[in-house]
């Protein structure tokens, strides 16, 4: 991983505010893009990915907030002058314009020579391993070719930030995994700036330097890869990154910290929970953070419903109490058998109830939130 | 695909080249009768074949004065038509604003509205006696009508223009919703401003629905007859008007003959190329509009020229049938020097009038009867186009060879113009004397010839769409022909065959081209009757043409109203 902990920020957001019908779409979003970073909007369908970037293209008003390039406020700037690069779910390939008048629109808006153009149309071309297309009409390509060009034509003009639009939804999952590596080399060979829109956590885990998770239109939490993945800011992340299994609990003990639940009393460590105690709290167990116990001392008591031999590890199914939950254990067990388990204190993050602001705010000061550059 | 036919020829026991023959016989013997032989007595008359063409100079005159008139008068048309349906198609498909569904609805209705009614709508409107030329009189006490637009060139363009705005909005409001944002989005990203993205992106998407509705448009200017001969009066003359004159006037029949092979090529020539052109496009009559903007949230530019094209659009549309309806329910002081005034004030005068006749009339029956006439042709058009159109709908969904010969055939009378038509068949069938037409059904039969077309291209996609499988197994339950036709494809096209019967019937009702030729002094038509009306002195006919075609427009918008309701149920039975 590159280090961009100390790089300027290029994109400020500041509290943008969205509406769209009276409804809000976008909720007082801060966040910054970074020089040479990717940054992953990460989230459910309908949370205002799409929209925000087209708020940054300039290609939608806002009602409050602040976009801001290198500290220069965007407000007035029209779209085309943004000098930014933005990349369609269905690429938008101009279907009366073959592919190198496509891939050269931009460098013609620029008003740049001839020469120059098919230069750098053929360099983009060949950075998409596309050069054998020049001549061909856009609507004889695949979807791969298309978003190949599409990817060449949003290249080309050298844009100061590239914004992608889910640019692998509308591919088949084999052809999603090729090119999302071929993404990734070309972002990073860039060393632009660039926003990668997506609602697949896999894809936006493989090619982001920062993931911001959004939904309904707030910001959930804002981080690493590394970050999200070992310090969820609410359950609600962990539920929608897939973490393991979040389950309710309540304080049963103060000293030491212990939370009832289904699975019996859990210890905890993690005090910052009770800066404002809490009735409802969460608890994320990950599949790895239980052991199986013999004895009748601690643990509970669960029935084993399926176990899939994973390699090193068994995926086991097992019900308590009419829930399901999924553990990854040592060895194999058979399904209808009861297994008694006990959960390791470290493998356990809690949360107060709910997503509400108290979470996530203690979700990003754990992730260091940025500073705003103004 | 000649697999499954080969079940199709068994399971339903007929040889399959025998049945395509049969249902074919009946059109084809239909139009060879009267489409063809009249074509043929035309190209006879005209002595093309004989003695090649004769272009004295009175001939080349007329043919390069009317030419020329109807090419430019057309583009005129075209333009203008163009000017206002364009913006009309940004805003309809852009904004959403208070009116629209009413718009939208009054799009369909120039396409079903008689030429004749839209002539006395702007004669009720702009003329003379019209609405207008009342208020300025009043107002400014005058004793002449200030505005004299009747009988000149801006009339005809303004009758063109309220008839063919609406095909461009339909048209190009349909490509602009279907338009992907994302393509104009893009460029604007790539860097092109607004201009650039306008003439470097939109308009070549657009280009293709803005050169077939144009050309669409520019044939029926072209083809124009009714407006330019009611609106134009005697100092214009289109190729049309100029058969009309030559033939019914100056019974100058090579002459009339000659320009309508004129017509007849260049309509033809014009038609395969908007044939091609307009290859997989369709005419949505009850366009699907995506949302849109407010356009009360616009900006205030776009906002303010927003409402100046809408102002427009419904003084286009509206003021000249609301101005009909007055006018057949008024008398003005201002002309009770013409005698037979009635007062000043509202009047139903007028409609009674229709029902009285009186001895210095123009019928020798009461007007009214011309309602029943044309109520009567209608029916029998209907009767005539309805079968006939379901034979060849049936026919044409049989792959056959044969089809793809005689499929281009039945088009044809559809480039061919109504007074063309009229023409040939009074020349064919009326040896005698041209007011004397011996064949009273000759009239349903030009509407219904007039109408078939329309007829097949309602019905046609709909017997498409009723899947083999359901006939097929009809057949293997032990169903003839007969019981298949009648109790699975009937119930089925049902629906259709009830538009088509409507839009059979009010193309009848209102038909004038063809009719002028082919009609009988004793049996007026609604048209013809107001065409007379209009021709005569008075205010009590110019008050009786008003209310002849109020009645007619009432008719017409009914039909459109059914025609809409049916197609409404239609589609939510499916």
């Amino acid at each position: 991983m590159r280090d961009i902990s100390n790089k300027m920020s290029g994109l400020g957001v500041e509290r943008l505010t969205k509406y769209y019908n009276h409804i809000i779409l976008l909720n007082h979003i801060s966040f910054e893009v970074r020089d040479q970073e990717v940054l992953c909007l990460l989230g459910p369908s309908g949370s205002g990915k799409s929209t925000l970037l087209r708020i940054i293209a300039g290609l939608e008003s806002f009602e409050s907030g602040l976009i801001s390039w290198h500290g220069n406020n965007l407000d007035s700037i029209p779209t085309e002058k943004r000098k930014f690069g933005l990349m369609f779910q269905d690429y938008a390939l101009f279907p009366h314009l073959n592919v190198f008048d496509n891939v050269a629109f931009g460098l013609r808006m620029q008003g740049l020579p001839k020469e120059k153009i098919i230069h750098k149309v053929s360099q983009a071309l060949a950075r998409v391993n596309m050069s054998d297309f020049v001549k061909r009409k856009v609507q004889t390509l695949s979807g791969g070719e298309q978003q190949r060009i599409a990817l060449a034509r949003t290249l080309a003009p050298d844009p100061k930030l590239i914004m992608l639009d889910e640019p692998l939804g509308a591919l088949d999952r084999k052809l999603r995994e090729q090119l999302c590596g071929e993404i990734r080399q070309i972002l990073r060979s860039n060393a632009v700036p660039a926003i990668y829109v997506t609602h697949d956590q896999e894809e936006a885990f493989s090619i982001a330097d920062r993931i911001l998770i959004i939904s309904e239109g707030k910001i959930q939490q804002i981080g690493t890869p590394q970050e999200l993945f070992l310090t969820p800011a609410s359950s609600w992340v962990a539920r929608f990154l897939g973490l393991g299994n979040v389950i309710q609990g309540e304080i049963s003990s103060l000293q030491p910290l212990t939370i009832h639940t289904i699975l019996g009393n859990i210890e905890c460590t993690d005090q910052a929970v009770l800066a404002k105690p809490q009735k409802g709290i969460e608890l994320l167990i990950r599949p790895n953070s239980v052991k199986l116990v013999s004895g009748k001392s601690a643990g509970f008591n669960g029935l084993v419903l399926d176990s899939v031999f994973q390699g090193e590890r068994y995926e086991t199914t097992v019900r308590v109490q009419d829930k399901l939950f999924k553990f990854d254990l040592p060895t194999s067990c058979t399904p209808g058998t009861s297994i008694q388990l006990t959960v390791k204190q470290e493998g356990v993050t809690l949360f107060t109830s709910s997503m509400d602001q108290e979470s996530i705010k203690a979700g990003n000061k754990r992730n260091s939130k940025p500073k705003y550059q103004k | 695909m000649d697999g499954s036919n080969a079940e199709v020829r068994t399971r339903s026991g007929f040889p399959s080249t025998w049945k395509i023959s049969a249902l074919w016989l009946v059109p084809v013997l239909f139009l060879s009768v009267f489409f063809f032989l009249p074509l043929a007595e035309i190209t006879n008359r005209s002595g093309i074949l004989t003695q090649g063409v004769i272009l004295d100079h009175v001939t080349w005159g007329l043919l390069t004065k009317s030419l020329s008139f109807t090419i430019t008068q057309a583009t005129v048309s075209t333009a203008l038509t163009l000017c206002i349906g364009i913006p009309g198609a940004y805003l309809l498909s852009h904004f959403r604003f208070m009116g629209r569904e009413l718009l939208k609805a009054m799009l369909i209705v120039p396409f079903i509205l008689p030429t004749v009614v839209v002539a006395t709508c702007f004669n009720a409107l702009l003329g003379p006696r019209g609405l207008i030329n009342d208020w300025l009189m009043t107002i400014y006490n005058l004793q002449t009508p200030p505005i004299a637009l009747l009988n000149t060139f801006w009339a005809i363009i303004l009758g063109h223009v309220f008839y063919n705005t609406s095909i461009i909005i339909l048209v190009m409001s349909e490509a602009w919703s279907k338009l992907n944002p994302n393509y104009q989005d893009s460029a604007r990203i790539l860097g092109a401003n607004r201009l650039q993205t306008a003439f470097k992106v939109t308009l070549p998407l657009l280009a293709p629905s803005l050169l077939s509705s144009g050309l669409l448009v520019f044939i029926f200017d072209f083809t124009s007859f009714g407006v330019v001969l009611l609106l134009g009066g005697p100092l214009y003359a289109t190729l049309e008007v100029e058969i009309y004159i030559q033939a019914i006037h100056m019974l100058n029949f090579p002459a009339a003959t000659l320009l309508s092979l004129i017509q007849i090529s260049m309509t033809l020539v014009m038609s395969v190329i908007y044939a091609r052109i307009s290859r997989g496009q369709t005419l949505e009559l009850t366009p699907h509009f995506k949302a849109g903007r407010s356009l009360a949230d616009a900006p205030v530019l776009q906002k303010c020229l927003g409402l100046g094209i809408l102002t427009l659009l419904f003084l286009i549309f509206f003021s000249p049938l609301i101005a009909l309806v007055i006018r057949s329910l008024t008398s003005y002081h201002n002309f009770a020097s013409e005698g037979g005034s009635f007062g000043s004030g509202i009047t139903l005068a007028y409609y009674a009038e229709l029902l009285v006749n009186r001895r210095d009339d123009l019928f020798y029956v009461p007007p009214y009867s011309a309602i029943i006439n044309s109520i009567l042709f209608a029916l029998i058009t209907v009767a005539i186009a309805l079968p006939l159109g379901i034979l060849v709908v049936r026919a044409l969904k049989m792959p056959q060879r044969i089809n793809r010969i005689l499929e281009p055939m039945l088009m044809l009378p559809l480039g061919t113009s109504a007074v063309t038509l009229g023409l040939g068949l009074v020349l064919t069938f009326n040896s005698t004397s041209f007011y004397q037409a011996s064949f009273p059904l000759l009239l349903p039969i030009a509407h219904a010839l007039v109408g078939l077309p329309l007829v097949i291209r309602v019905i046609q996609p709909v017997n498409e769409s009723i899947p083999q499988n359901l006939i097929d197994s009809a057949y293997s339950l032990g169903a003839d022909w007969w019981r298949v036709f009648r109790d699975v494809e009937l119930p089925l096209l049902k629906k259709s065959v009830s538009v088509a019967a409507i839009f059979a019937f009010s193309v009848s009702l209102g038909e004038f081209g063809a009719t002028t030729f082919l009609n009988r002094p004793e049996f007026p038509t609604i048209p013809i009757a107001i065409f007379r009306f209009l021709n005569q002195p008075g205010q009590i006919n110019y008050g009786q043409a008003m209310a002849m075609s109020t009645i007619l427009m009432i008719l017409s918008i009914l039909s459109i109203l059914l025609i809409q309701i049916t197609s409404y149920q239609g589609r939510e039975g499916k």
